[in-house]
């Protein structure tokens, strides 16, 4: 593509390494299932395009879960009772068992069947046992293995014989096993708007932003060499504050859209936001990001650098808003910025007692020295940064992924 | 917020393309220099409430930051853009005002 902008001086930081928005890392390892460039980002119509994928399957932790109740009732010769008692704990079955008191006078005209919320059902006692008195103890029941444990469950106490009553006294149910976990945070990402970006802004602004760019990308390759000890804080936050923030301009059809969105099981939102507000050297850490200068926690108005180690290295320069009321969280990009846009994150509920976490993209490039770099493989690797940011979220809250 | 901003209408005077891009390398620069002054003026005046492990950084980072504002202000205002001259000569008295009062720091 022909530009007016040189790009000799080196290093040339987008011509290798494009910018994400506001940031980029490298392909995803936790995902059993990446996204290839044809499902996203190339092809025919790339608008709207969605794709899906999912991180790896979590480790069980082993807990139980038990009831008991009292029902008393009698069993009337050759009648037939139930009685029904509830788990309350999301189990998934690995053992079962049964303590049964039942009082009664011929143990072998007896039938005890239980069934399981599910509908499935084992039968206990068939009859055996001629005419001992009682059925009392613990009945293991491997039968139910594999059932999940929560919800109302049925015991059927038959007479089947005449001549004999008894009365169901009481029973307990005991579940161990694992809890059914979460394997997947429902990640997927639209791309749309223009495709592929490009520059916006005025010749001259494309110009200076370059100027910028080369600037900051000097300082990000030094701080990468030195491991960060070139240049100190104390610079870089001057830096920072010598740049101005770079909205899209308002050339809407310029606009890319990129889209991502995620799910955190059994986490509320404000839990979720509040692990971002707290953590962000763990978050962006979780796409290779360093945050710069180092933050304990995100600030209104605060102002990054978001370091991506590489050849050449690179320094997304950005700005933090936050609305702890709506719980969301704005990256607007500054001067020097390869991209010039905003990336919103909300957290909301699911209304399955869980956290959507949607993050809406919106850019186009801040230079044509910017469009140089950005093929389809950039904006892979831009999936892939959130891709994983996504994915810490979710293995945040459910370790051992 | 940089402090210096020049209009577009007064960079196009500069006519060659390559006069543009140093004027806007020029620019960032001098914003940078006029924030490390800014900066440093804050940090003597915050001094005295700045927690211990904050001050401590901070006196291990300073030769680097001084050394910086050095090389920054060491540029005459004749090498920069004709549009930014005395921004220049501005930035380098308020770096040498800060530079002072940060070496006074302990």
């Amino acid at each position: 593509m022909p530009s007016r902008i040189s790009t000799a001086r080196p290093p040339a930081p987008v011509s290798s390494r494009p910018a994400p928005a506001p940031a980029e890392g490298r392909p995803s390892t936790r995902s059993t299932r990446t996204v290839s460039p044809a499902d996203t980002f190339s092809g025919a119509t790339p608008r709207g395009t969605t794709a899906r994928s999912t991180v790896a399957p979590l480790p069980s932790l082993t807990l139980g879960t038990s009831a008991q109740v009292s029902p008393n009732a009698a069993i009337p010769d050759r009648g037939t009772i139930t009685s029904r008692l509830s788990l309350n704990d999301a189990v998934t079955i690995d053992k079962l068992s049964l303590n049964l008191d039942l009082q009664h006078t011929w143990r072998g005209d007896l039938k005890v069947t239980l069934t399981s919320p599910s509908g499935k059902s084992v039968v206990v006692h068939n009859r055996t046992g001629g005419s001992a008195d009682d059925l009392k103890g613990t009945f293991d029941l491997s039968g139910f293995a594999g059932e999940p444990a929560k919800g109302e469950w049925t015991l059927t106490v038959a007479d089947e014989a005449r001549g004999d009553v008894g009365v169901l006294k009481s029973w307990k149910l005991s579940a161990t096993g694992a809890r059914p976990r979460p394997t997947d945070n429902e990640f997927r990402s639209t791309v749309g708007g223009m495709y592929p970006p490009v520059a916006a802004g005025s010749f001259f602004t494309q110009l200076k932003q370059a100027r910028i760019l080369t600037q900051l990308s000097l300082s990000a390759q030094a701080s990468v060499a030195s491991r960060g000890m070139t240049p100190s804080d104390f610079e870089v936050r001057a830096k920072l504050r010598s740049l101005d923030v770079m909205l899209p301009t308002q050339e809407a059809t310029r606009t890319t859209r990129h889209d991502f969105s995620s799910r955190i099981e059994g986490v509320a939102p404000e839990k979720a936001y509040e692990h971002f507000v707290q953590n962000p050297g763990q978050v962006f850490g979780a796409a290779d990001l360093k945050v710069r200068p180092g933050v304990g926690r995100l600030e209104h108005g605060q102002r990054l650098m978001l370091e991506a180690p590489g050849s050449p290295s690179v320094w997304f320069p950005v700005e933090v808003r936050l609305d702890p009321a709506q719980r969301t969280i704005g990256i607007l990009t500054l001067d020097g910025h390869p991209l010039r846009g905003t990336n919103d994150f909300s957290f909301t509920s699911d209304g399955r007692g869980g956290t959507r976490v949607e993050q809406l993209t919106r850019y186009q490039l801040s230079s044509k020295a910017a469009e140089l770099g950005m093929d389809a493989a950039a904006l892979r690797r831009q999936h892939d940064t959130w891709q994983k940011v996504h994915a810490h979220f979710f293995t945040q809250f459910h370790p051992g992924a | 917020m940089p402090r210096v901003s020049t209009p577009e209408s007064e960079v196009a005077k500069l006519g060659a393309t390559a006069q543009i891009e140093a004027h806007h390398s020029d620019e960032a620069l001098l914003n940078e220099l006029f924030a490390l002054a800014e900066l440093s003026h804050e940090t003597v005046v915050g001094w005295a409430v700045t927690p211990a492990a904050a001050r401590k950084k901070f006196l291990v980072e300073r030769s680097a930051a001084v050394a910086r504002g050095d090389a920054l202000a060491a540029r005459s205002p004749e090498e920069v853009s004709p549009l930014l001259r005395g921004e220049q000569a501005k930035a380098c008295r308020e770096w040498a005002t800060a530079r002072e009062a940060l070496l006074g720091l302990g």
